[in-house]
Formats: C-alpha cells, sequence, structure tokens
C-alpha cells in the first residue's frame, strides 16, 4: 500500500461549499459505462445545444 | 453500485489513489449497503476511515487546476476520479479504466461539482488487520483449488497412462480447450464479462458471438443453451478419460454423434446469421480434432460392438447438463441481483 496523500484544504476563490443536503443530491449509485473522453465531449456537446 | 464486474469499485479506487489502507470486498461491501448512495453517503462512509471530505461548486472551473488529487469530480453521466491535473490534460479513473482528456474539454463535461478528502495520518479501514487476513485467505483459497485440481490432473493423466500415446494427449489437450471455449460462452450467455472472450471473439468478428448468442438457434429447442451442452460434453469426456480411460471407444463414439451438429452450426452461421461466433467455430473445430485423434488412434474402431458401458456414458451427460441448465439461472440472478443491489 502506498503512503497516506497529505491533502491540504485548498484556496479557492470562487468555489461555494456545498451543504449535506446538495452533496446527498449526487450519486453515485447510478450504473453507467466507462466515461470515456469521448463520451464526456458529447455530454458537453449536446449540454450546450440544449442552452442555444 | 458504482463497480464494474473486475471488481473495481469507486471507493477501493478513491482509497488506493488515497493512499488508505484498505482491503476490496470490505470497502466495497460497506459502499453498496450503504444507505445513501450519493457524495453524501461516501463522505460520511470515508469518516469510519479517518477521511474528513468536502464538497465544493466552482464557479470558475478553471479552479479545479488548484486541487490537489485524487478527488472526485461530477459530470451529468457519472462521478469520476480525478488522478492528476495540468494545464493540459486531467487523467481520470472511471469504472477503473484510466482516461486522459483536454483540460478545456474535461472542464466543458464537468458540471463544477468536487469532493476534496483529506485523509489523517492515521487513516485506515476499521478493523484492516483482520479483513486483511480475511481476504488473504479467500484468495488462498481459489489458489488451492487451483493447485489441488492441477495436481490431481497431473496425477491421473500419468498413472492412466494418458501420457503414453500421441492420441490421449491430444484427446486431453483438446478436451480442456474445448472446456475453455464452452466456458467462455456460458460466461457470455449469463452475460459475465470476460475480456478474454472478447478477445477470442474479435478474431473472425467484432461482435459475432453475442449476435449468435442472442438468436433462437443458441439454444436447443428452446430449453437449453448449446454453450450448456457443450460445457457438459467437454468436461464429463475430460473426466472420463482421466479416470475411467477404458471408455474411450464410447467416449469416441459420443463424439461421432455430435459432429453433425458442427455442420448445422457452421452452415447457420454463415447462410442464416450472416455472422461468425469465433467461439463456436473454436468449440466445432475441437469436435472435429477429437474425432481425428479417436479415428487415427484407434479408439472409434474398439466401439463395435456396443457395450452396456455406453448408457451410463450417456446419463453422465445428460445429468451434467441438466444439471448446469438448472444451476444456470441461479448464476445469471445472482449477477443481477450484484449489480442491482450495487446502485
Amino acid at each position: 500500500m502506498n503512503e497516506i496523500k497529505m491533502i491540504t484544504p485548498p484556496e479557492l476563490k470562487s468555489a461555494r461549499k456545498l451543504k449535506p443536503l446538495e452533496l446527498n443530491g449526487i450519486r453515485i449509485g447510478r450504473k453507467h459505462s466507462v466515461l470515456t473522453p469521448q463520451q464526456l465531449e458529447e455530454i458537453a456537446r449536446s449540454g450546450k445545444d440544449s442552452i442555444q | 453500485m458504482a463497480s464494474d464486474k473486475t471488481g473495481h469499485t469507486l471507493i477501493s479506487d478513491y482509497l488506493t489513489l488515497l493512499g488508505v489502507p484498505h482491503t476490496a470486498g470490505y470497502s466495497g461491501k460497506r459502499l453498496a449497503t450503504m444507505p445513501f448512495q450519493t457524495l453524501f453517503g461516501l463522505s460520511k462512509l470515508l469518516q469510519e476511515y479517518g477521511i474528513e471530505s468536502e464538497g465544493y461548486e466552482l464557479t470558475d472551473k478553471t479552479e479545479l487546476l488548484k486541487l490537489t488529487p485524487p478527488f472526485l469530480a461530477d459530470t451529468p453521466a457519472g462521478v469520476v476520479i480525478v488522478k492528476d491535473v495540468a494545464p493540459t490534460e486531467v487523467e481520470y479513473l472511471s469504472q477503473g479504466v484510466e482516461e486522459r482528456m483536454d483540460f478545456d474539454k474535461f472542464i466543458d463535461a464537468f458540471d463544477g461539482k468536487v469532493l476534496l478528502s483529506y485523509p489523517s495520518p492515521e487513516a485506515s479501514e476499521p478493523d484492516y488487520g483482520k479483513h486483511a487476513r480475511m481476504d488473504f485467505f479467500i484468495r488462498a483459497k481459489k489458489w488451492v483449488l487451483l493447485a489441488a485440481s492441477a495436481f490431481l490432473f497431473l496425477w491421473l493423466f500419468i498413472a492412466n497412462g494418458l501420457y503414453m500415446r500421441w492420441s490421449t494427449v491430444g484427446i486431453t489437450v483438446i478436451d480442456m480447450a474445448g472446456l475453455y471455449f464452452t466456458y467462455l460462452l456460458v460466461q457470455k450467455s449469463v452475460k459475465i464479462h470476460n475480456p478474454a472472450a472478447d478477445r477470442v471473439c474479435g478474431v473472425l468478428q467484432a461482435g459475432g458471438c453475442d449476435s449468435i448468442l442472442k438468436t433462437s438457434a443458441s439454444k436447443f429447442f428452446g430449453l437449453f443453451g448449446w454453450s450448456e451442452v457443450g460445457f457438459a460434453y467437454f468436461s464429463v469426456s475430460l473426466l472420463t478419460l482421466l479416470l475411467l480411460p477404458g471408455m474411450l471407444p464410447w467416449l469416441a463414439l459420443c463424439n461421432l454423434i455430435c459432429l453433425p451438429f458442427t455442420a448445422w452450426s457452421i452452415w447457420y452461421q454463415r447462410f442464416r446469421a450472416h455472422k461468425w461466433c469465433t467461439l463456436c467455430v473454436c468449440v466445432q473445430g475441437s469436435l472435429w480434432l477429437l474425432f481425428f485423434c479417436y479415428c487415427f488412434g484407434g479408439w472409434l474402431g474398439m466401439a463395435w460392438p456396443l457395450s452396456p458401458l455406453v448408457l451410463p456414458l450417456g446419463a453422465a451427460y445428460i445429468a451434467v447438463m441438466l444439471a448446469l441448465n438448472a444451476v444456470m439461472p441461479l448464476i445469471e440472478n445472482s449477477d443481477t441481483n450484484n449489480t442491482s443491489d450495487h446502485e
């Protein structure tokens, strides 16, 4: 096993801390296949198209 | 669950990258049974490991560069583990698979929400020592089984003189190959993913195996999958050869009876389905190679006159095939339940 990574909280200017309820809205149990870069690009494109 | 069939889970991959001692079995089970299958639930679970976490939404997504990996990033299609971030490229893990993407394209796809985790210096899985020992013994069981089976196989192969004749060596090897091919086919038919099967299937035609297995012709009168029939055939043939080599002439006879099936299978793939199932073709090839060994080894000639011994051999083939057919739905359901429980 590797050494434990010591991570310090970052100093973020534009970030907003998520409340527990908001964190609870982000599901990790969704069954999905491997998210390839191509799939992520397509998601980004379809997101932009729907906004337009 | 956030896992794939090769055993990777989101929590196991994340803990590995954080360098926190853990076992895949315990952490996977805790992930599957946590009440909230969300980043909130995960953050609570990570607390049990001595890891505090907090979630942020980045309005300016370029601030991703200020974060120390590993961390979790949300996208509309699911959560990924970011392993490394550079101004040009993001490296991430999705379902245990490493991917790389241009930084600009990643921040386009990513929705701005991240979970950052801060392991304490003593962070570790609860009762890690106990779980690690259990994990070791569980893995050891498999190796002990393999070693015992290999020893038994070699013992019988040598003690029964099967090594002395080219035909019996050939029959042994081909039976083992046929068993392996039909094992891969059985896995495919219950939708158990096996990269080895995909590699073999891709030789003649990509996706051919899956296409053929979906046709009604893949089942014998709709009752038995041909993969089960094949697996039963090769397993009983191999065991009979090892334990009762005197039955060789009747094994030869049973092989002869199977040959017309090979012609039908090839005809069906070529002229009806217009798709080639590489694994199926390998099985047909194995049956023909067996025939040549039985025939030129002189075993087929010894099958006449017929002996009553052919009856228990036939019964063994049928019994194993029926037993496998009875077990198959349980394997399929067990795999489905594992997948749906984890959602």
